[in-house]
């Protein structure tokens, strides 16, 4: 079973779904885990689970990124895993899709990982003591990014720049002589907060949706978590510039 | 912390004796499964179950030529009336040469395609028929490869046959998830690792380990340890939901 020992972790969107069941499996695997989040409550509630430390951030802010890193660094002196987790999901054709829309979703899903990882980055590199730097950065990215999705352009879009975006600076970090290793989760479909919108809606039809799905059923956000977790330590140490799917089987139909 | 995440499960591994088959079977026996080994060496199969008894595991050995379907048949009778059931395939055994492809003989391409093709073929097949018949939810992870994603230079044979695992995997995958428990089949895509499989071929020198390197992000070899906890990832209930899958484990090199 893969161990975080010793090693220190942030959480973004950890309030919920999927951000909050990695930073619990992380936290479980022995990483000291701060769970952060938009709302600094839904943060503290998941922090809870495992007695760890919670923070208010807003990844599109590039001072709460700021401060954030400061903290975790003040507290346990270093960091060694960025999960970038937080999302949003807006749904609707593209013909009723708006620039603002589209603004949002950009911002959270990719602005906000570029933020973080460049911080993330540079924190490793400054605890390394002129060896090279060592961590793990996973990106939450989606299905989404190699098969898109009806009805969801524009999250289809964004996670697709995540994915690549994550790409590109695994391999430039790994060039830069540094062990930083970068890579995506690519879930199928999962049913959490964010995507509840969908579940909900008179449209959607689990039959339908499972014909997709070979397995049968929807993702956990456990299943996400454990992915993540792997990525996460060393079990995974030579592994970058990838993305491990977990959709069920949806890729093969 | 430690966990014995594969605690009471069966694994068998093909191609144990050496390089990913004999770490995968090491990991996958550290996780707590009982292993059958299979190969053909016995002197190198003793060195597998010392490794695994080493890390207090459960190891048997089944000498096996995987391109001979009536071993297969005799392999999985014995593993059912031993253990009863089978939980976990690893389907590792495989070869490979280098070689431009006007110099390649059909006689040089049939030879990896049974081995590497016919031989994965095969052992899906049996051991799906035995985790079906024993009611098994198991796992089935073929060691495929990089070159059977992207063109690795003289290579042409090796390519095309990893080409066929990796695509192989995906047809099984969908076969699998209809069986009740279902059954899930990963594709696992190692970049160059080194292994004697390797070294065999382009010797154990500096230039080879910095063929091994070429390309790889991570600027560092591959080593079997590193495969096999792919292998262990894709074993457990951890990958509960993946199936279908192709794991790319490669230090970056297929990334650019």
């Amino acid at each position: 079973m893969p161990s975080l020992d010793s090693k220190t972790a942030i959480v973004t969107g950890a309030g919920s779904g999927i951000g909050r069941a990695t930073a619990l499996r992380l936290a479980q695997a022995g990483a000291r885990v701060f769970a952060t989040d938009y709302s600094l409550d839904a943060a503290h509630a998941t922090a809870a689970l495992y007695g760890g430390p919670a923070l208010a951030l807003d990844v599109t802010d590039p001072a709460a990124w700021d401060a954030a890193i400061a903290a975790v660094v003040a507290d346990a002196g270093r960091l060694d895993v960025l999960v970038n987790c937080a999302g949003i999901l807006l749904a609707g054709p593209i013909v009723e899709a708006t620039l603002a829309d589209f603004d949002r979703l950009s911002r959270v899903h990719v602005e906000g990982p570029m933020l973080g990882m460049q911080r993330a980055i540079a924190q490793m590199r400054a605890q390394a003591n002129g060896q090279p730097a060592r961590g793990a950065i996973v990106n939450i990215s989606s299905l989404a990014a190699t098969r898109p999705f009806p009805d969801l352009p524009l999250y289809s879009t964004v996670k697709a720049a995540l994915s690549n975006m994550s790409r590109a600076i695994g391999i430039e970090v790994g060039l830069d002589g540094d062990f930083i290793r970068v890579n995506c989760v690519h879930p199928g479909v999962v049913r959490t907060g964010m995507s509840e919108g969908l579940f909900d809606a008179a449209t959607w039809d689990d039959a339908a949706t499972f014909a997709h799905i070979p397995l049968g059923d929807y993702a956990r956000p456990e299943d996400i978590a454990e992915a993540a977790l792997f990525l996460a330590s060393d079990d995974a140490k030579f592994m970058t510039s990838t993305a491990v799917t977990v959709d069920g089987g949806w890729t093969l139909v | 912390m430690t966990m014995s995440t594969l605690q009471g499960r069966i694994a068998l591994v093909t191609g144990a004796t050496s390089g990913i088959g004999r770490a995968a079977a090491v990991r996958l026996a550290r996780d707590g499964a009982t292993i059958i080994a299979t190969g053909r060496n016995q002197a190198e199969a003793e060195r597998t179950l010392e490794a695994i008894r080493a890390v207090g595991g459960t190891g048997h050995f089944q000498a096996q030529d995987i391109t001979d379907e009536a071993g297969w048949i005799a392999l999985t009778n014995w593993i059912e009336a031993t253990f009863g059931r089978l939980d976990i395939a690893v389907n590792c055994a495989g070869v490979f040469f280098s070689k431009p492809l006007p110099d390649t003989s059909l006689e040089d391409f049939r030879w990896i395609w049974n081995i590497d093709v016919n031989g994965c073929f095969l052992g899906i097949k049996h051991a799906m028929r035995l985790m079906q018949k024993t009611g098994s939810a198991g796992s089935i992870i073929n060691i495929s490869s990089l070159a059977g994603l992207i063109g690795l230079d003289d290579c042409a044979a090796y390519c095309a046959a990893k080409a066929a695992v990796t695509h192989l995997s995906k047809a099984a995958a969908l076969e699998g998830a209809k069986a009740s428990p279902r059954i899930r089949v990963n594709s696992l895509n190692p970049g160059v690792i080194m292994t004697e499989m390797i070294t065999k071929s382009y010797g154990d020198t500096p230039e080879t380990r910095a063929f091994a390197m070429q390309g790889n992000a991570l600027q560092t070899t591959g080593e079997p340890e590193d495969i096999a906890a792919g292998v262990a990832y894709l074993a457990g209930d951890a990958s509960r939901y993946v199936t279908g899958s192709v794991l790319l484990i490669d230090g970056g090199r297929g990334a650019d």
